[in-house]
């Protein structure tokens, strides 16, 4: 590894850790300032303001703000993210429990976008102008303005309801297996899926044409290569940043998307965790999975930073 | 390039499909019942928690020892015959069964009782009505419990039968280990009801088995009362938060029961040929609440000048959709009701903006805001603020709809300084003295010293005749103060596949007698 790769990622890692902070700052302060109280929601609407005290103190909500934000770093910085107030287990726990449901149909999402996107983004850009340019075109402007939870919701109609091939919403029980899992995620991940793969394919295309018009590419059809090696030797390989970046924006992205589509599907993910929490004030779990997500994004960032290194020798000094 | 991964990716779902399309009827052919309920419930603790998901899931588990019948009056269940009241009132029997089983396999005493029923009249909001007048509770023989009160107090029944805020009973030693707060853990819920809990997965599902070894009430089934029989092996209560996705997976097959649908698929329901509707009827009270603590609202006659812009036909209709889904009138109990009363009905659904211009003139009102906390959460809810902030406005009212979540409307309330008005729901309850309202510390306050009279007044009436005329008056002291104004009574619905059967139209719905045909 070169010095300058080392420098970079150390930069990296020295701005990931100022992120987290000002990042676990930031939530804690909000998740702390907006109204609502967990110990309201805990009894329920005919509670009266002695009993929702007494439970406070009891969680130790009603120490002063500082307090509670000193005791959140100090168990942050020694790998504690607290205890749900309602799940009866650890905020570790709660993410851990739910991030496979979260990944697996993050990651059917992202194969979706790309595995549809960068080729048709390819061929669009290679056929320019062409009736299939024109329809992939179209399609991708209508999968961009269409909202995802509304794709769920359609496919829900159809898929589900009519065709009945795939369950309308839920993960299923543990003991379904795999491929129920995997089944109960496929509607959820075509919509959180399709925006995106709209997106990768309109910078495919955008980036592709750009290299296309370049010399060194006519002049590898001027040397009489083939036309697939033209496009995938020499343009699309230049191409491979712009797609690269769009595709880490597009993961990092389907974690936020993740949030609305689990809660139409009802899916047991890191997204529904979180607007339960919201919901139910549950603070320790919102600061912890946000901070964990936060993570994540700044992570997705930084491995991309580092394979623009390792695909652009020029980016490496 | 374009026909591989289409190839691949119809492949690839297909597969999933079908592999899935034989889980989906494997599941369908099992003993078991799906319910798709509004949210994942914040606990288990039926005492602790008034959450209405709360009671209806765990009512199948935990039992009490008496519950309302048919006739809407508190019946045996756990015991084993009507409470014994002394002649001063003073002394409450309470005869149990015997030989009733836990699920953790103890047989159920007195000394549980005992022990449950403290913990309840320290922990529940309900329970603590009764804390001032409940002197000691003896356990000392076998077979029965003794309450002994400072003075008569008629409403402890149905306060004991009641299924919200619920006097549940616990193996002692489960009730004095959670003495100080809510029941949290699977293990700790265990109760003799006819499922036992066996699994919660926060976000997934609640999971209640059949307990083989249920001893059912002697008593024939009425209501929430008498034999209780577990007619499916399993119930499955799953969150599904999104109303729509609710509804379609009733229509899919996929669930066997959706509750806390839209009034607005009333229609695609009863044109879908697999499902049945079942509108719950009486569902629950819409309630304006007023501030009598602080601020403007502490005036009558401002109070008094919003009741009379109300239109509450117009308020109940954007709320529910439809007349089939609401009823009007100024009296709290339905007509088969004994508390049912016409008491000062003339005050109620006014809508006489030059009236309430009047009144506003006379309190010297200058333009203040009302302020109503309100959430979109409950759609109900927000479209009969936006209603009744139109009505207030047309009635010389400045008014401040404050939109926020449930959660925060729940919290602020409890400020007095920041609000005149909220907009909330009470389940339907069948004897006034559970009505939360009622109590001077809820929010809202009434504390006012005609209605301490008239309540007092309630609670020491000694048999049901002096009851409903106590009730009278405090029902027209609830219309000429104005304190909080009954905006309308609504229905609730649900829908289940027609192969079910056993799912009865009753509020906080009891599920151990559904099961599949």
């Amino acid at each position: 590894m070169s010095r300058t790769l080392v420098r970079a990622l150390l930069r990296r890692l020295g701005g990931l850790l100022l992120v987290m902070f000002f990042v676990a700052t930031t939530v804690f302060a909000i998740v702390h300032v907006i109204p609502g109280d967990p110990a309201a929601v805990m009894l329920g609407p005919s509670a009266s303001a002695a009993d929702v005290i007494a439970l406070r103190t009891r969680l130790g909500l009603d120490a002063p703000l500082l307090e509670q934000y000193v005791r959140f770093l100090w168990d942050v910085l020694h790998g504690d993210l607290g205890q749900s107030l309602f799940l009866n287990q650890s905020v570790t726990q709660a993410l851990a429990s739910r991030a496979g449901v979260t990944l697996q149909l993050t990651l059917m999402a992202a194969a979706l976008a790309a595995g549809i996107g960068v080729p048709l983004g390819v061929y669009s850009a290679v056929r320019r102008g062409g009736v299939l340019d024109q329809a992939v075109t179209t399609l991708a402007m209508t999968s961009a303005s269409l909202p995802s939870f509304w794709i769920g919701l359609t496919l829900i109609a159809f898929f589900s309801v009519r065709l009945h091939w795939f369950p309308v919403a839920g993960y299923g029980t543990p003991e379904v297996g795999l491929a129920e899992h995997l089944r109960s995620l496929v509607l959820p991940a075509i919509a959180v899926g399709l925006p995106n793969m709209a997106l990768v394919l309109r910078f495919t295309r955008s980036a592709m044409l750009e290299v296309l018009h370049e010399d060194y590419v006519r002049t590898a059809r001027a040397k009489g290569l083939s036309p697939a090696a033209v496009v995938m030797k020499h343009a699309f390989r230049n191409a491979q940043t712009a797609v690269l970046t769009v595709l880490g924006i597009t993961v990092a992205s389907l974690i936020g998307g993740t949030i609305v589509t689990e809660t139409v599907f009802g899916l047991p993910g890191v997204g529904n965790l979180i607007v339960s929490a919201v919901l139910r004030r549950d603070y320790p779990v919102i600061d912890g999975a946000l901070l964990v997500i936060s993570a994540i994004y700044v992570l997705i960032n930084l491995t991309v930073d580092l394979l623009y290194l390792a695909l652009d020798p020029r980016l490496r000094g | 390039m374009i026909d591989l991964p289409r190839r691949t990716f119809l492949g690839t779902t297909g597969a999933l499909a079908l592999a899935g399309g034989r889980a989906t009827r494997a599941n369908a052919a099992s003993a078991g019942l799906t319910i798709a309920e509004i949210f994942d419930p914040p606990g288990l603790d039926p005492t602790v928690n008034s959450v209405d998901l709360v009671s209806t899931i765990t009512e199948n588990v935990l039992e009490t020892l008496y519950a309302f019948d048919a006739k809407w009056q508190p019946a045996p269940l756990l015991a084993a015959a009507p409470a014994q009241i002394s002649a001063d009132g003073k002394t409450v029997t309470i005869p149990l069964r015997t030989g009733v089983p836990f699920h953790d396999g103890s047989v159920m005493t007195a000394a549980d009782v005992a022990a449950s029923l403290r913990r309840w009249v320290k922990l529940s909001s309900r329970g603590q009505l009764v804390a001032p007048v409940l002197k000691d509770i003896d356990e000392s023989a076998a077979d029965r419990v003794v309450l002994h009160l400072s003075k008569p107090f008629p409403p402890l029944l149905p306060l004991l039968a009641f299924n919200s805020a619920t006097a549940i009973i616990l193996p002692k030693a489960k009730a004095e280990a959670a003495m100080n707060g809510p029941l949290t853990k699977v293990e700790d819920i265990i109760g003799t009801g006819p499922f036992k809990l066996a699994e919660r997965r926060p976000d997934q599902y609640i999971r209640l088995v059949r307990f083989d070894g249920y001893k059912p009430s002697p008593d024939p089934a009425s209501a929430y009362a008498g034999a209780r029989k577990a007619a499916s092996a399993q119930l499955d209560f799953v969150p599904v938060p999104n109303a729509n996705t609710r509804l379609q997976g009733l229509l899919s097959g996929q669930y066997d029961v959706a509750d806390g649908l839209s009034t607005d698929s009333y229609a695609q329901i009863t044109q879908a040929a697999n499902l049945k509707p079942v509108i719950i009827k009486p569902g629950g009270w819409l309630f304006m609440v007023m501030n009598g603590k602080q601020g403007l609202t502490t005036d009558p006659l401002i109070r008094q000048a919003a009741q009379a812009a109300l239109d509450n036909q117009a308020i109940m209709t954007a709320a529910m959709g439809s007349d089939q889904f609401f009823s009007l009138g100024s009296s709290l109990f339905p007509d088969w009701s004994p508390y049912h009363s016409d008491a000062d009905a003339k005050l109620y659904n006014q809508k006489n903006p030059a009236l309430s211009k009047q009144l506003l003139a006379k309190a010297g009102y200058k333009g203040a805001p009302f302020r109503i906390l309100t959430s979109q959460q409950y759609d109900y809810i927000y479209k009969a603020a936006l209603v009744t902030m139109q009505n207030l406005q047309d009635g010389g009212f400045t008014v401040d709809l404050q939109l926020m979540d449930w959660a925060s409307v729940m919290s602020r309330r409890f400020d007095p300084s920041i609000w005149e008005c909220f907009i909330t729901f009470h389940g339907f309850v069948p004897d006034p003295a559970l009505i939360t309202i009622l109590s001077p510390a809820y929010p809202g306050w009434w504390d006012t010293q005609s209605k301490r009279s008239a309540l007092e007044a309630f609670n020491d009436a000694a048999d049901q005749t002096a009851r409903a005329a106590s009730w009278d008056k405090l029902q027209a002291l609830l219309m000429q103060e104005a304190p909080t104004v009954q905006l309308g009574k609504y229905f609730g619905l649900l829908a289940h596949q027609r192969s079910v059967t056993g799912v009865p139209d009753l509020p906080l719905t009891p599920y151990w007698g559904a099961a599949r045909t």
